[in-house]
Formats: structure tokens, sequence, C-alpha cells
């Protein structure tokens, strides 16, 4: 695979203590443009998506962003160089209020772009509770939030981990709405989805991982048309 | 409770405390400044433990080594409040620097086990530095502080000028709580890995919360030195940390003033109370410690939301 993107993953190895997860990622993300991660459970895509963030150590490998070499840096340093993350389970701080959240998020935010009043206009829920603790948001205004602290920092890349999980259809859709909304906006997304119907809905390709490698690659559009190959790579009917 | 009952009760509770000298004998008066003393520190402590999420076992350290210095500056240099005050921040600020550099690298047990063992070796040090510490004996004779020329050598006026040094150190506790930095030392309680992804690098925001709060606890010791006259190394080991502990939790953690609950609560039982029960204090304490713990976990300012 060709390296040319804003950023590039090559052969990325790491791992915990019981063992190698990922055994050579190569992976590139373009601005604007959304990337579907699918893959069964286990197979390593939340550790690709931590190994990325300086959240796990690599073992092998390189992440450059835009030429620059982060391979092993702090997650601080990736966050400060640019790249965000929306982890899975929304992580949010549950005695911090909405409000304070979006401002830590955004003390450390990249250049001009979207400031807090720009995510409580774009998302006038959020705003509606600017003063209440996140731990008493819904499952759906969390979600809302961990996206919108993404967002403030100003970041050239996102990493979502499962943004869908455990929400009902119609905030999935609102959730895709926003992920559309930022890759309009040039951040180049790296959207990592068990819900076919969001991953299909916004992501411009679709890779497949198996076993710690990329295993498929290809436009989402050409990935509908071979309902083999997913089958055969998710053990489902897509 | 709306912010401005609250600021009310506050109001109230100072204008009860700037009395209460006027109508107590001067044990009772003493009794309080201790107690103000001890509240303080533990509120200080708050800021690591339930603030920041760093349970110390070594805050007598910088407690001690703000007494020793307020005591050292007195006996040598000058009486004067505001120096002796300025010499115990700054040697708790100090000594909570060479701490917090190692231990705030580590989690967990091994935090608490970390902190044990430098307050620890503080201990040692005031206990060996003899021509300094006075060693085993510690500093005693202690002059009390002057302000403006004035020797603030009767309790009732000690008491006052406790009290006025506690409202400045809680209102500048308060404030840190309240503040961006408040919010991210809270954050890093909650998910630190969250909040190094956002650009934050912890290490330094924990070494801030350590400082912070040993230099407050130093003031405290300043106190303590003027109060007592003298100070030993016991007052900055571990008996004196674990003490200032219980008293957080007994109180409720990460609250405004479950710290000083808790503070008057140990200093009554143990000091005040333990005496008349044969020297039996500390028992009564662990006992009620034992009680709070399983009967309250959020401490007794979990009393007033559970009403509320």
């Amino acid at each position: 695979m060709t390296p040319a993107g804003l950023l590039d993953v090559l052969g990325l190895r790491s791992g915990y203590r019981q063992g190698t997860v990922l055994h050579g990622v190569y992976l590139s993300l373009k601005p604007g443009r959304i990337l579907g991660l699918l893959g069964r459970n286990g197979v390593g895509k939340t550790t690709l998506v931590m190994t990325v963030m300086g959240l796990v150590r690599p073992t092998g490998g390189m992440v450059r962003l835009d030429g620059d070499d982060l391979t092993g840096r702090r997650p601080d340093e990736i966050a400060r160089a640019g790249i965000a993350l929306v982890p899975q389970g929304r992580r949010i701080w549950p005695t911090l209020t909405v409000a304070e959240h979006l401002e830590l998020a955004a003390r450390h935010a990249r250049g001009t772009g979207r400031s807090a009043d720009d995510m409580y206009q774009l998302l006038p829920r959020l705003a509606e509770r600017r003063r209440q603790l996140a731990g008493q948001l819904s499952g759906g205004e969390q979600q809302m939030l961990a996206i919108a602290r993404a967002l403030v920092t100003r970041p050239r890349v996102v990493l979502l981990d499962e943004p869908s999980e455990g929400l009902a259809p119609l905030l999935v859709d609102q959730i895709g709405a926003m992920i559309k909304a930022m890759a309009a906006g040039g951040v180049a997304v790296l959207l990592v989805e068990q819900d076919l119907h969001l991953a299909f809905g916004v992501a411009d390709e679709i890779a497949v991982m198996a076993k710690g490698a990329i295993v498929h690659r290809s436009d989402t559009p050409a990935f509908r048309r071979d309902p083999a190959t997913a089958r055969r790579l998710l053990g489902i009917q897509a | 409770m709306t912010a401005r009952t609250r600021r009310a009760a506050v109001l109230a509770a100072l204008v009860v405390l700037a009395a209460a000298p006027l109508v107590l004998n001067d044990y009772r008066s003493a009794t309080l400044a201790r107690m103000l003393v001890f509240a303080l520190t533990a509120a200080s402590l708050d800021l690591l433990v339930g603030v920041t999420g760093l349970p110390s076992l070594g805050h007598g350290a910088y407690f001690g080594a703000g007494a020793y210095a307020a005591g050292w500056v007195a006996l040598h240099v000058t009486h004067s409040a505001p120096v002796t005050l300025a010499a115990a921040l700054a040697m708790g600020a100090v000594v909570a620097v060479v701490a917090g550099s190692v231990a705030v690298r580590a989690r967990g047990v091994f935090f608490l086990m970390l902190t044990l063992s430098l307050g620890e070796i503080v201990e040692q040090l005031a206990q060996s530095w003899s021509s300094v510490t006075g060693g085993s004996d510690g500093l005693y004779g202690i002059p009390p502080p002057e302000i403006a020329g004035i020797a603030l050598a009767d309790t009732r006026s000690f008491a006052w000028y406790v009290l006025a040094v506690f409202v400045v150190g809680m209102a500048a506790l308060r404030c840190i709580v309240g503040s961006p930095l408040g919010a991210t030392l809270r954050g890093i309680r909650d998910n630190e890995a969250r909040m190094r992804a956002l650009g934050y690098r912890t290490y330094h925001y924990k070494l801030a919360a350590f400082v912070i709060a040993g230099a407050i606890a130093g003031l405290a010791g300043a106190l303590f030195a003027g109060l007592q006259r003298v100070v030993s190394p016991g007052d900055l080991g571990f008996g004196s940390s674990g003490a200032m502990l219980m008293a957080v939790i007994i109180g409720g953690e990460a609250t405004a003033w479950g710290p000083c609950l808790g503070a008057a609560i140990v200093v009554e039982l143990r000091d005040v109370l333990g005496p008349s029960l044969g020297g039996h204090g500390n028992l009564l304490l662990g006992a009620v410690f034992v009680a709070v713990v399983f009967a309250l976990p959020g401490g007794l300012a979990r009393l007033r939301r559970v009403a509320g």
C-alpha cells in the first residue's frame, strides 16, 4: 500500500503483555475522507486506534502525520500534533459539566476552527445542558459530547471507536451526520464500527481487519456490491 | 443548596468561629485553633486525595517541614508572622516539589507507598539533622508570632490569627478547585488517559497539585508551630499523615467542607476526649473511622446530599 495520506500507518505492530495484537497494519487516511474500519471482535481495531494515539506503545512500524514521524511519542504530543480520539464507551468525565469538558478540550486547540460556542450552535442540546454534569446526560448526549470534545481540539485526524455503541437508531443517524460534517470540514476520519448501517452510510471507503492486519480495502459501494466478501470477512450479511 | 444560601451558610459559620473565642475558655479556644490548623491541612490533602485522585500517606512531611521552618525562623531570625508564614509556605512547597517529582510518576498502591516512604525519610531527616532540627527533642521554646510588633501571646488573639490564615488558605483552595486547573485535576482523577489524549501532560498538573497542597500544608504547619510552641519529628511522621487522611475520609473527600468537619472530629476524639478515656482516643477514632467507611462511604458530607 502506497503511503500518501495525511495519516499514514506503516507496518504498525503493538500489543499487550499477553501477546502481540497488531501484526503489521498499513493504513492511510486522506483529508475530508472517511475510512470505515470493520472487523470481528478481538481483531485489534481498538488496539490500532490506541496505538496510533500513543496510549499503547508500538513495538514496530511507523505512524506519520503529514510526513512527521509520531511513532512512540506521548499521547499529549500526538494530540497536539492534530489527532483526536473519540474512545469506545465515550469515557466522558462524569463529575465535570458539559462546559468544563469543552473548555478543557479547547485549551490545547490548534490554530483556528471550531470553538465551544460553535459546538453549542451545532448541538443545541449540549448548549441547553452546558451547566449539567456529564454523568447525568443520556447515552446519546454523552456520545455527542465525546465527539464535540474531540472537535474543539481542531484536529486534522479524528479516530472514532464505535461511536454508535449502545445508541438508539435515531441517535446513530445524528452521530452519522456529525461525522459527515467533520469530514466536510476537511478532517480525515477513521471510523471503527460494528454497525454496518452507520459505516456504509458515512464511509467513503471500507477496510476490514482480521488477526491484527488489514485484509481488505475498497470503496464503500464496491464493498456493498460484494456480499460474498463481506460474509467471508465479517461473517454477516452485508 | 443554592449559591446564595451556601454563601450565607459560610458567612454564618465564620461569624460563629470568630465569636467563639469571646465565649470559650482558653483551653477550648486553643482546641478550636488546633481544629482550624488541622482542618486547613486536611483541606490541602483533599486537593490531592479528593480532587486529583492521589491518596497520599506522606502529607505530614509538608506540614511538619512548614512547622520546622516557621519554628526555626521564629527562634533564630524574626517572630514576624508574615515572615514565618512565608518561610513555612515555601518550605512546604520545596519539600513537595522534591517528593512529588518522584511520587507522581507512580500510580495506585505504588504512589501510596512512595508517599509513605518519602514522609518517613523526611521524619528521619528531622531526627538526625540535630544542628537544625533539634533532633529527637525537636524545636522548643518557639516564641509566639508577632503582627506589627504585637505578640499574639494570648490564646484568644492567636485563635483569631489562625482563623484569618485558615480563611485565606481555604479561599485559595476553593479558587483553585473552581478554576480551569481544578477542572483539569478532576479530569485527571476521573480518566487520566483521556486527559493525555487531549494534549495534557498530566505529570506537570499532578506535580502542581502536589506543590500547592504541600505549600498550604506548610502554611498550616506555621500555625501549628506558633500554637504548640514546640515541633518534634513525630509531627511529620506516619501518625500525623494517617490522621490527616482519616479526617478527609471521615468528612468526605472532594467536598468543600467535609475535610474540615473530619479534622474537627479527629481533634475532638483524639486530643480532647482521648485523655479522659485513659488515652484510648485513637481507639475511638478508629471505631468512628470504620463506622463511617461502612455506613457512609462518601463521608459525613454525604449526609447533607442524602438529606437534600
